[in-house]
């Protein structure tokens, strides 16, 4: 009778899990979904951007230390060796020795041109 | 049956609702990742603009040194021979002068010309 009637009956498995008649009302999922996709997608472009400018950061700052490195031996070695000079220069005028002032003839400091 | 259906819309208001707060919550976590994200992103771009401006106003002075010094690398390298074998024949030039610098008779060889 009650299949006669068209109500749902429990034992028919199309049936049990159709609510159509009690069907809950969400707010529009598509809507929010939407939106949570578009700021995943921002997400991911911060990041992408993220791990680009770390890597830019990490090569420059590596260039950097190269360069200053470098500059530090040169110019450490330039100045010990003028340092040598010129106390060799002071040792000479004190003690004149013919290979000294041969050794230290390069080195001379040029006259000024007028 | 009446009790049946109004159990069971009760229950999907509670899930209506559970729901919402789950999406809100969602939303609410993503913004503020995405806001932390643009923070970094934003230190990260600055740092690399500062970086690289300080990389290219050295350079060319660090260049410029290098060059300095690799053009007077043999100069500086046949003073250095001659000083130290000038030092190990005068001792007293050795003591006072190279000493000063780490230099000993031992760790320098005699060139020959």
């Amino acid at each position: 009778m009650l299949l006669c009637a068209g109500l749902p009956s429990p034992e028919d498995p199309k049936k049990r899990v159709d609510n159509r008649r009690q069907s809950a009302k969400f707010t529009p999922t598509m809507k929010s979904e939407a939106l949570n996709g578009i700021l995943t997608v921002v997400l991911g472009a911060l990041l992408v951007l993220g791990v680009f400018f770390a890597l830019k950061v990490v090569f420059i700052t590596h260039e950097l230390r190269t360069l200053q490195s470098q500059a530090n031996f040169a110019n450490t070695a330039l100045l010990q060796t003028q340092a040598v000079i010129n106390d060799s220069r002071a040792y000479y005028n004190a003690h004149p020795d013919a290979d000294l002032g041969r050794i230290l003839q390069p080195f001379q400091p040029k006259p000024a041109t007028r | 049956m009446n009790d049946l259906e109004t159990h069971s819309s009760e229950r999907n208001s509670d899930l209506e609702l559970v729901v919402e707060s789950l999406q809100r919550q969602v939303f609410l976590l993503l913004l503020a990742l995405i806001i932390v994200a643009a923070t970094v992103v934003f230190y990260l771009c600055y740092q690399s603009r500062v970086l690289g401006n300080d990389l290219e106003t050295s350079r060319p002075r660090v260049k410029e040194l290098i060059g300095n010094y690799q053009r007077e690398a043999p100069t500086i390298k046949k003073f250095d021979q001659d000083i130290s074998n000038y030092a190990l024949t005068h001792r007293d030039f050795g003591q006072r002068v190279l000493g000063k610098y780490g230099w000993t008779p031992g760790t320098a060889k005699p060139q020959n010309h």
